[in-house]
């Protein structure tokens, strides 16, 4: 992996996204703040409906109707996006930043050829989309017999063949940034190897900044350089991959851990209890609360930043606390 | 692969109109006694000819299959039997009488299309606004008013008070294109005669709007749901996602692709518009096929109604094809070749 | 053995006074479902009330349907005749009220005949398959070959005028879209294992038809027959319009219009009025149709 530079592309600050839905409000993403480097890649972890998608479509200002932007800031590559709009936005989509989506097979367009939806990405951001532009494109992300697939509907290609197809378009107006929206989450395992090392080596090789937003932390734990927890709409934990897998600080994170299958006898799974918090509530203070197993009174009190954990982040009022347990333990055993 | 399927459907176009053939001469047999009798009931000063002619029309005396196969071996042949009426060939009649109608059933169809097209489109992505909500009521209209009624309305608006537009008929007397096609727009502009391209054209305003308005209203209702199914899709997400400009979103992803389904209903529609064709035919004095059947039902030319009612069926049929064909070639999932 | 049967009887009388109950409950929300779409009930409202007008037609009405008075020929309305009077001196309005009764009953009839035939038809060959299903999907595929009213109008040019000939014409046609939905509706259900499951149970195949699969496949049937009313409406006017649909001397809407066509020069009111009414109906029936598909078959596609 490339080592990552110290210029920011992407800094969200304070980020609150709205959905006004005819049931009232639901508050998918309530206060991120999320940076990434230059060469960095980011990984954006939690459950399906905590608002991890809503950061990255907001980056793009993509978000669906009734979706909407109602508070922070976020500034790709030092322009301001919220700022942008008509011929800004349109330079700025797909071409500061590429977004790779879930499932290829309902992204591609199934009505054009695949030459014609690699031509339409470079010709909107004006660069030259020659035959040979687009077979370079193509064996980069490794397509076989990239002059045959160009003509190709995308039904004609497997699922696999399509994220790769994706992943060139997404590169083809080199972008400082991928945002990558669970882009392995609709492939078979082995694919998904596929895909993850064809983005490392993206990232090594054009240095591309990329946030992988996903569900499984495995995943996360393989790809990336830092990662980001988020639940209910927050960043519940911020950190490097090391410190976070190895010396989870927040119980939330260290529910997820206890989810992962391990091939080895004995372990029981140890699931996280209860539902995932309702967004369209409004949580006093920890939205963990009800499910957190080190749940005290105080919990109930708004935290409102992140606390500083030496070189990374953590929301939780038990953090520091003396009798907070296991991870005060590791903390006085002098690892900060 | 494409050109498989579409002769596919071609083919299976065929026994369809075979049947229609069928029906339509089942319906002459749905008359109790002997059709000729029926037929010149009424009818006065009938030659012995005439009846000879007939009679061998139908040759009665055969067992019915008998009748059937040599009724369709006769429209095999392109002979649709005699009508008494205008002692012509129906298959002759007929013939005059295309392109009347042919030229106001595809006016209505332009009307139709250059309304619902756009229409969808704008009610489709501005959802629930103003626009959508009131062309939706606008549309609910158009279905649920009878093409005949309107047609008198227009009459009694443009031709009767605001006295713009003429009452009936294609062109006014002196003013007819001399023939080249039988379309008199087409004729007028191939033969120069501006005159006469202006008059006949203020001929097929009222006539072919009165016809369009149905089907405008429903390709209306098909383009827009179709849309806002699309619009709603992954890839017209990314195509923003890609920088592409919003109309193009619009247009190049989410309409080429409403399209697909689309298509197949607008070529009932369009079919279903021939049966307007008579009723509108009737109110505008225009001399196409659908007069001559309803002059055929009240002169009791029952060969003449037949002939007709079975070139509607196969016109239908053919219209039903073009639509699958394009389809088949709209539709991309058809192309069926080796996974990568 | 006696008491076993007897108590099988009371299983199934139990069994039925439920499904009864069911039924009327799904009923009963769907109509409240229904209660909420403001342009279903303003539909409903004036459906009603033609409806109404139609049964009390020849109490309401001012004049007798055939009165004439040639000194009253084209007396404009407002006056004494409230939508003014015809060529020979009848009341429009009176013989608007009368022609309500015949467009109500034809929209009535033909639809529920189509139904009937349609879905039983539909479901006894999505069920049974075989060659009774080829036979009849090729003969609807060939009978979907004609434009509707070209059809209607050629079998009443054999048939001659009359109100049931008009039925016989319409229905000839009108129950194979039922009958797609039906078979469509049984082939899409019969695999599920709810059916599966009565058959196990040793439900007779009637029972599974009528009460196990039926009730799932209704809801586009029900639809589809109320939107349709409007059309069979519009096809008795266009008929009678022509002058093949129902004879003359019975008052409707379509040879109103047409007498009035004849006189549009110097009497506009004559084929307006009956055509506003026309389609005021027509739209109101659709405006039903269309809130039913939205509260009993969102997906489905109308028109």
């Amino acid at each position: 992996m490339a080592a990552p530079g110290d210029k920011e592309v992407l800094s969200i600050k304070g980020l609150q996204v709205c959905y006004r839905t005819d049931r009232g409000p639901v508050r998918a993403v309530r206060g991120v703040d999320l940076s990434v480097r230059e060469g960095e890649i980011v990984g954006l972890v939690g459950e399906s409906g905590c608002g991890k998608s809503a950061t990255l479509l907001s980056v793009m200002r993509l978000l669906p109707f009734p979706g909407e932007i109602v508070a922070g800031s976020i500034e790709v590559d030092g322009t301001d996006v919220l700022a942008l709009n008509g011929k800004g936005l349109q330079a700025l989509r797909g071409g500061t930043v590429a977004m790779v989506f879930q499932d290829p097979m309902s992204t591609l367009n199934p009505a054009h050829q695949i030459g014609a939806q690699m031509k339409e990405a470079l010709r909107v951001h004006g660069l030259p989309s020659t035959r040979s532009v687009l077979v370079d494109l193509l064996k980069e992300v490794g397509i076989p017999s990239p002059e045959t697939v160009l003509g190709y509907y995308p039904h004609q290609l497997s699922g696999g063949m399509q994220q790769r197809v994706m992943i060139a378009i997404s590169l083809s107006c080199r972008p400082k940034l991928i945002l990558a929206d669970e882009p392995t989450t609709a492939l078979d395992v082995t694919i998904e190897a596929q895909i993850l090392d064809l983005l490392r080596q993206i990232n090594r090789d054009r240095g591309t900044a990329i946030v992988l937003v996903t569900h499984n932390l495995a995943v996360a734990s393989q790809f990336c350089h830092r990662i980001a927890v988020m639940y209910a709409g927050q960043i519940v934990e911020e950190g490097s991959v090391k410190d976070v897998l190895s010396r989870p600080l927040h119980p939330y994170t260290r529910g997820l851990i206890g989810c992962i299958p391990r091939f080895r006898k004995g372990v029981p799974l140890t699931p996280i209890r209860g539902q995932v918090a309702d967004l369209s509530e409004n949580h006093e203070g920890c939205a963990f609360y009800p499910r957190c197993d080190k749940a005290v009174p105080g919990c109930l009190e708004t935290l409102e930043s992140l606390l500083d954990a030496g070189d990374r982040m953590v929301r939780c009022h038990r953090y520091g606390v003396p009798e907070y347990g296991d991870v005060a333990a590791a903390q006085d055993s002098g690892c900060s | 692969m494409r050109g498989v399927k579409i002769l596919e459907r071609a083919l299976a176009a065929l026994p369809i109109m075979l049947g229609v053939c069928i029906v339509v001469f089942l319906f002459m047999r749905l008359l109790p006694g002997d059709p000729v009798d029926i037929m010149l009931g009424e009818a006065s000063n009938v030659t012995q000819e005439e009846i000879d002619a007939l009679r061998s029309q139908f040759n009665l005396d055969d067992p019915l299959h008998v009748q059937l196969a040599s009724y369709l071996m006769r429209v095999l042949k392109g002979d649709l039997g005699y009508s008494i009426s205008r002692s012509s060939n129906v298959g002759k009649l007929l013939l005059e009488a295309l392109p009347a109608t042919v030229e106001l059933a595809l006016a209505a169809i332009l009307i139709a299309l250059a309304v619902a097209v756009p229409l969808g489109i704008i009610t489709a992505v501005k959802h629930k606004s103003l626009i959508d909500r009131s062309s939706m009521a606008c549309s609910f209209l158009g279905i649920s008013m009878p093409a005949f009624w309107l047609g008198i309305v227009l009459i009694l608006i443009f031709s009767v008070h605001l006295k713009w537009l003429p009452t009936s008929g294609r062109a006014t007397y002196g003013l007819v294109p001399s023939h080249v096609t039988g379309f008199y727009v087409l004729d007028s502009i191939l033969t120069g005669n501006l005159p006469a391209l202006k008059d006949s054209l203020r001929h097929l305003v009222l006539p072919s709007i009165a016809l369009g308005a149905a089907p405008a209203a429903v390709i209306t209702r098909i383009i827009r749901s179709s849309m806002l199914e699309t619009l709603r899709k992954d890839y017209v997400t990314y195509a923003r996602a890609k920088g592409v400009a919003e109309w193009a979103v619009i247009i190049k992803h989410a309409f080429r692709n409403a399209l697909i389904p689309a298509v197949t209903v607008t070529g009932l529609e369009i079919g279903g518009l021939l049966g307007g064709n008579m009723v509108v035919e009737t109110i505008f004095g225009w001399p196409g096929m659908g007069r001559l059947v309803v002059d055929g039902i009240f002169s009791r030319d029952y060969s003449l109604v037949q002939g007709a009612v079975m070139v509607y069926g196969l016109t239908f049929v053919t219209v039903n094809l073009i639509a699958d064909i394009l389809y088949t070639w709209l539709n991309p999932k058809l192309v069926v070749g080796e996974k990568v | 053995m006696i008491r076993g049967e007897s108590t099988q009887a009371s299983v199934r009388r139990r069994l039925m006074r439920l499904r009864l109950r069911l039924w009327a409950e799904s009923a009963g929300a769907t109509l409240k479902r229904l209660g909420r779409n403001k342009s279903a009930v303003a539909g409903a409202v004036v459906v009603t009330a033609i409806v109404l007008a139609a049964v009390l037609a020849p109490l309401i009405s001012p004049y007798s349907p055939d009165k004439m008075n040639l000194n009253d020929r084209f007396s404009p309305p407002g006056g004494e005749y409230v939508l003014g009077a015809d060529h020979l001196g009848r009341d429009v309005l009176t013989r608007i009220l009368h022609g309500a009764r015949v467009s109500i009953l034809v929209g009535l009839i033909t639809v529920a005949i189509s139904i009937f035939t349609g879905g039983v038809l539909g479901v006894l060959a999505g069920y049974y398959g075989g060659t009774l299903d080829t036979f009849m999907s090729r003969l609807t595929e060939v009978l979907l070959a004609f434009p509707y009213l070209i059809f209607a109008i050629g079998a009443m040019a054999m048939l001659g005028p009359g109100f049931w000939n008009l039925v016989w014409a319409l229905c000839f046609k009108g129950w194979v879209e039922f009958f797609r939905l039906a078979r469509a509706g049984v082939l899409a259900e019969k695999t599920k294992e709810y059916v599966e499951a009565a058959k196990v149970l040793g439900r007779s195949d009637l029972e599974i038809m009528g009460f196990e699969i039926l009730p799932n496949i209704v809801n586009p049937l029900l639809v589809v027959g109320t939107l349709r009313m409007g059309t069979m409406m519009v096809m008795e006017a266009s008929l009678s319009f022509l002058g093949i649909g129902i004879p003359p001397r019975i008052p409707t809407w379509g040879s109103m219009i047409q007498d009035g066509y004849r006189f549009i020069l110097n009497a506009w009111w004559l084929s307006t009025f009956p055509g506003i009414i026309l389609v005021a109906l027509v739209l109101s029936v659709n405006l039903v149709g269309e809130g039913l598909r939205e509260v009993l078959d969102p997906d489905l596609q109308t028109f």
